[in-house]
């Protein structure tokens, strides 16, 4: 065995032990070669210095409760802001169609008053949502 | 159950089963435990409100472990804009002990080697020595987590000497 796959195996035995085999041919190899016995006494320190300090640190005792919390804080909202804007414009629209068609007045009138209500209107909604009401900062 | 209705309970079992790992794998990205907790419930409350959207396709430890590795990359990056801002600070630090020492030592060793060798030689020791697992959590082939594995023990024996 050269000097090269001996390195191999003494990388490899840190992850998983060695057959009883190949052990043998590492101690044999290593015996006389001082580069690699070397090589292999680094190695076992620097695993011994890295198992040392390398730690798993620990969670701290809240986080359970702080984590549920967290996720209790932050309910999925069932519909998304702007769906709201979409329903308002939507009915508003076809308010306005049939009105025009079923009213007794001129469509341009009913089409023209129409539309300035639902701009009003949602003009005051909307105030509302960002002055007194915030629906979608909980 | 989990996956039908985004069951509390069965989301507890997530996270009594995964908290530990999912901690320690940040850990082993940001190298510091506050930080890495902080990553780990942003980890989990990003698992709880993707659930609905789950199709099954990977398993959940693997989109666990993606939500968690991206957060806790996306913090190491935040965190490192934040130093560099940041580098007059003249903070007093305390006599450090013989131990401390070798510990910061063997630290700043570690944190010389390329980041995606860093990530696997922490994980590996925080995980026991288990090669399949730090491969599963990093996404990564058993193979190329033995070759960053060796490449930086090499590295790391050479700066030792």
């Amino acid at each position: 065995m050269n000097c090269q796959e001996t390195e191999r195996l003494i990388l490899d035995a840190i992850e998983t032990p060695l057959s009883a085999s190949e052990r043998e041919s590492v101690d044999e190899h290593c015996s006389h070669c001082s580069a690699c016995a070397q090589f292999a006494a680094v190695q076992s320190e620097l695993d011994h210095r890295l198992r040392r300090f390398i730690t798993a640190p620990a969670l701290t005792t809240d986080f359970r409760s702080l984590l549920t919390a967290r996720i209790r804080q932050r309910p999925r909202p069932a519909l998304h802001a702007w769906s709201l804007d979409v329903a308002y414009g939507t009915g508003a629209f076809v308010a306005l169609i049939v009105s025009s068609i079923v009213l007794p007045f001129k469509p341009q009138t009913v089409l023209t008053l129409g539309i300035a209500i639902c701009v009003a209107a949602y003009l005051l909604q909307s105030f509302i949502f960002v002055f007194v009401d915030e629906p979608y900062d909980q | 159950m989990l996956l039908e209705r985004r069951s509390a309970p069965a989301f507890e079992l997530l996270v009594e089963r995964y908290q530990q790992k999912v901690f320690r794998l940040a850990y082993s990205i940001i190298g510091d435990s506050a930080s890495a907790e902080d990553v780990t419930q942003d980890a989990f409350v990003k698992m709880w409100q993707v659930l609905p959207e789950y199709d099954g396709r990977a398993s959940l430890s693997t989109l666990l472990y993606t939500i968690a590795r991206n957060t806790a990359l996306s913090a190491l990056r935040a965190a490192t804009h934040r130093r560099s801002a940041s580098l007059d600070c003249s903070c007093e630090v305390p006599a450090p002990s013989v131990d401390t020492v070798a510990q910061l030592e063997t630290e700043k060793l570690v944190g010389r080697l390329p980041e995606a060798e860093q990530e696997v030689v922490r994980l590996f020791y925080l995980q026991d020595r288990n090669v399949d697992e730090v491969a599963q959590m990093l996404d990564m082939p058993i193979g190329t987590v033995k070759s960053h594995l060796h490449r930086a023990r090499r590295r790391l024996a050479e700066w030792m000497k």
